[in-house]
């Protein structure tokens, strides 16, 4: 699955190590009160999210539309943040745009780099 | 976009599907807001972009899943993350406006089933572009 540990990728080791961490701190958050998150768990909501932002980064001169990814996930993380932060409608209407930012961002990526592609 | 649409007919009804359930989806919710929530506005919006993500997805996988190995899991990753993220969020938005919904999900249920969701969603488009890096580092 992994690619060969040329630069700028990492080694297979590293992506492993990486990807079993979105995995752990992707339980932790699911395993805090899923109903009312007011304990510690809940300011891990992100870290996946960043944990593939990192897995990224060094991959981003290869294509110029995987900084437009990249982009998207950190809308995303901030998504998470206000709707973390407030159950009101200020922070579920910036929580929905912020997706909603990081959701054009996506498709941006993936039609521009379809065409590429073909 | 056009050859897509000509060679991959399963791309139109795909398409369709989408739109038929994002409108009940959408009017749905709508039928639970009262007719001056400003709310109306956001899920309107935020439904049509969700399909075109979703859309985008699909669309990346039938253009580029025969270019290569690293392309055509790209596609892969991309259209089902981008599907995955559909239901994650019409999970989220049916979970705090669906009166009905909320009554047979309980929140707790409903808060497993999106960020479940919204997890594996990020992580497959994530990974989607790390295939799409190797494509292009290949090529």
């Amino acid at each position: 699955m992994y690619s060969p540990n040329q630069k700028p990728f990492f080694s297979s080791t590293t992506y492993i190590v990486l990807d079993a961490l979105f995995v752990i701190f992707s339980a932790l958050y699911l395993m805090g009160d899923a109903d009312h998150m007011d304990n510690f768990l809940k300011y891990v909501k992100a870290v996946p999210v960043w944990i593939l932002v990192v897995q990224l980064i060094p991959l981003r001169d290869i294509h110029r539309h995987i900084t437009t990814i990249i982009v998207g996930l950190l809308f995303g993380s901030v998504g998470d943040m206000f709707l973390l932060w407030g159950d009101n409608f200020i922070c579920f209407a910036l929580g929905a745009l912020s997706f909603l930012v990081g959701h054009i961002f996506y498709v941006t990526a993936m039609v521009h780099i379809a065409e590429d592609l073909a | 976009m056009e050859n897509v649409l000509k060679t991959y007919p399963l791309y139109i009804i795909i398409w369709l599907l989408l739109v038929m359930f994002s409108f009940f989806s959408i009017s749905t919710l709508n039928s639970n807001l009262s007719g001056t929530d400003p709310i109306r506005y956001v899920l309107d919006l935020y439904g049509t972009i969700l399909v075109l993500l979703t859309m985008g997805g699909f669309f990346f996988f039938f253009t580029g899943r025969t270019v290569s190995d690293s392309s055509y899991w790209a596609g892969l990753l991309f259209m089902f993350g981008s599907l995955v993220f559909f239901f994650s969020d019409n999970f989220l938005a049916h979970g705090k406006y669906n009166d009905t919904y909320k009554h047979r999900v309980t929140a707790s249920t409903n808060a497993y089933f999106i960020m479940i969701t919204y997890y594996a969603a990020q992580f497959m488009i994530g990974k989607g572009a790390y295939f799409v890096a190797v494509h292009f580092r290949e090529a």
